[in-house]
């Protein structure tokens, strides 16, 4: 029996749906939400994520704003545009997209964003509350990973709350905007988590750990990481990876995740397949953090930023 | 038999040297600030020891003690005034509060700077984003007394059984990281809730196995596997003795064994106190050596 092929494209349609009703709701009771993305230099893939969320955004109809800035740009231009971009009402999530050029540093960056519009958590203050179990904002990635497991059980008859209580989770990929997160949202539903990275497969052991896993979330960033054999009969398999390989002569390239999809499929339970799996959920669930943004800016629930004013 | 990882031996260590820097910089005033609101036993006891340990390696303590009736305001006041005050480097805010006062919000006025504890979102998110600060002193201190006693860990399996924001949480983090443990490194971190289905067979396959809990002797001997090694965090009082997390037997099994009490509790009180001397070096009262443990990386 083949596993059920997760339909990524066909959640997100159905979270944007939602999602329109939850931006009529926040404007009704007076919230305006608006995404603001920097981009700085010309990457190609940060400059089609832009056009992506744009499109996204005012298809919805979310207000979006694209701040592009060049590669050699000085440091106080770039904190220029995010003061700027966190003093602006009509903004209430800002995204700064990688890569940095390197006289940018994320570190330096990062924490001169409004916590309150740091719809991905890059500020330190958010990655804590995050880390403590209490988060403001989820980032996008790790939250359509749980968001697609979820509606997977929810399909298939079991309760989304309890469905992972007990089962274990194998997360591969330890970063701070995918693996980490990734781990605190396991917990909350009750799972048993193993996380681990290439210092597992250079200890020759990732797949002792791979077999354990009920649920198998890899985001390593590692073309075909995982093959049919490190898995077990059953297993749901959520890949986070996109890289692009060659594909032919004429240098063409197609895009893969860090699951072996050949292989893995047969023995899963379900699987998303690379593209049309998480990808499409992300870009959706960025934008309901901008909302979510605009609910904060509007009625200040939360703790603040720091220092307080 | 096990090794002790001893943190009361390990503690003085610490203490020591910092006395040593402090004297040898000719006793330069560092301020340690505790905020303590209501009279709870044990808080008060842990606050004292924590006093102690400052004055005597020539810290200066500034107690501050608030009635249990304080407000919200009168708490943030108190700690924004620390905050501000650029003769103090270190700010503990001692939990629990009292029922009806907010411990994030308080905990939000602390300078990160200032924040020794390590407990603050900010403090845990530079953790997270593998930035320097200061890091939970608890986990830290776990993650010293590992590495002071050689526990290799690198390639290995570790388990944290519990999902405190306090202790298991960031020790999670600490041990997955190379450049956050010292070198530690873990291959695979297994955290899991105490109540989760398979909880014995999970320890089993432990190389460490860390238990942040409170239920008296809740780890059992046998599910440490030989030659691991344990670390007891959480406790609790059983008619009037304090018992740890984990049944004492398993020193027995285990490769290596910090007790409970005498091993994290005591770490947590060095590592307090390196983090205060470590901000008093960023303020500048201190020459900055650098690279110390348990900030940065």
């Amino acid at each position: 029996m083949g596993a059920t092929i997760i339909d990524g494209t066909a959640v997100s349609r159905e979270l944007r749906a939602r999602l329109h009703g939850e931006l009529d709701a926040v404007r009704s009771s007076g919230a305006d939400p608006g995404l603001a993305s920097v981009v700085v230099g010309d990457d190609y893939a940060a400059h089609a994520y832009e056009r992506r969320l744009r499109r996204l955004a005012e298809a919805v109809g979310c207000r979006f704003q694209a701040e592009r800035l060049p590669f050699d740009v000085e440091r106080a231009e770039v904190l220029a545009t995010i003061g700027k971009l966190n003093a602006d009402p009509r903004i209430t999530g800002i995204l700064v997209l990688r890569p940095l050029p390197p006289q940018l540093s994320e570190v330096e960056i990062y924490p001169t964003l409004d916590p309150l519009k740091d719809v991905e958590a890059v500020h330190p203050v958010n990655a804590g509350l995050m880390a403590r179990g209490t988060p403001r904002f989820v980032p996008s990635t790790p939250a359509s990973c749980f968001w697609i497991l979820d509606d997977y059980f929810r399909s298939s008859g079991r309760e989304p709350a309890t469905a992972l209580q007990g089962r274990t989770v194998v997360i591969v990929g330890r970063s701070h905007n995918v693996g980490k997160p990734a781990v605190w949202l396991a917990l909350d539903r009750g799972a048993i988590v193993i996380d681990c990275d290439e210092h597992a497969f250079h200890a020759g052991r990732l797949a002792e750990f791979t077999r354990q896993a009920d649920v198998l979330v890899v985001a390593a960033g590692s073309p075909g990481l995982i093959t049919g054999d490190m898995v077990s009969d059953g297993v749901v398999v959520v890949d986070v990876g996109i890289n692009a390989v060659p594909a032919g002569a004429g240098g063409r390239v197609r895009l893969v995740g860090d699951v072996d999809f050949d292989s893995v499929a047969p023995r899963a339970e379900a699987i998303t397949p690379v593209p049309g799996g998480v990808g499409p959920v992300t870009d959706v669930w960025l934008v309901r953090n901008t909302v979510l943004g605009s609910v904060m800016q509007h009625t200040s629930l939360d703790i603040g930023p720091w220092p307080p004013a | 038999m096990a090794t002790v990882l001893d943190g009361r031996a390990r503690r003085d260590e610490i203490l020591e040297s910092l006395r040593a820097e402090l004297a040898a910089a000719g006793r330069p005033a560092v301020i340690f600030a505790t905020v303590l609101v209501g009279d709870d036993e044990a808080s008060v006891r842990y606050v004292g020891l924590k006093h102690r340990a400052a004055e005597h390696i020539g810290v200066t303590v500034r107690g501050v003690h608030l009635p249990a009736t304080a407000t919200q305001a009168d708490l943030e006041e108190e700690i924004a005034a620390l905050s501000a005050d650029p003769a103090v480097h270190g700010i503990l805010l001692q939990l629990p509060l009292p029922t009806g006062l907010d411990e994030s919000a308080a905990a939000a006025r602390i300078d990160p700077a200032k924040d020794v504890d390590g407990m603050t979102a900010v403090s845990l998110g530079r953790l997270l984003l593998g930035v320097p600060g200061h890091r939970p002193c608890t986990a830290a201190g776990i993650v010293d007394l590992l590495n002071r006693h050689h526990v290799q860990l690198a390639g290995r399996r570790a388990v944290v059984v519990g999902r405190g924001a306090m202790v298991a949480l960031p020790l999670a983090l600490m041990l997955a990281s190379p450049a956050a443990s010292g070198g530690l490194g873990c291959a695979a971190v297994t955290v899991l809730d105490p109540d989760a289905p398979g909880l014995a067979n999970a320890c089993r396959a432990g190389d460490l196995v860390v238990a942040d809990v409170g239920r008296p002797h809740l780890v059992r001997a046998d599910w440490i596997r030989p030659g691991a090694s344990v670390v007891d965090v959480g406790v609790s009082s059983v008619e009037g003795r304090l018992l740890g997390d984990v049944d004492p037997s398993a020193a027995l099994v285990a490769g290596a064994f910090a007790p409970n009490p005498g091993g994290a509790g005591p770490m947590t009180v060095a590592l307090l106190l390196r983090n205060t001397v470590q901000a008093a070096r960023s303020a500048g009262v201190l020459r900055d050596r650098g690279g110390v443990a348990g900030v940065g990386g």
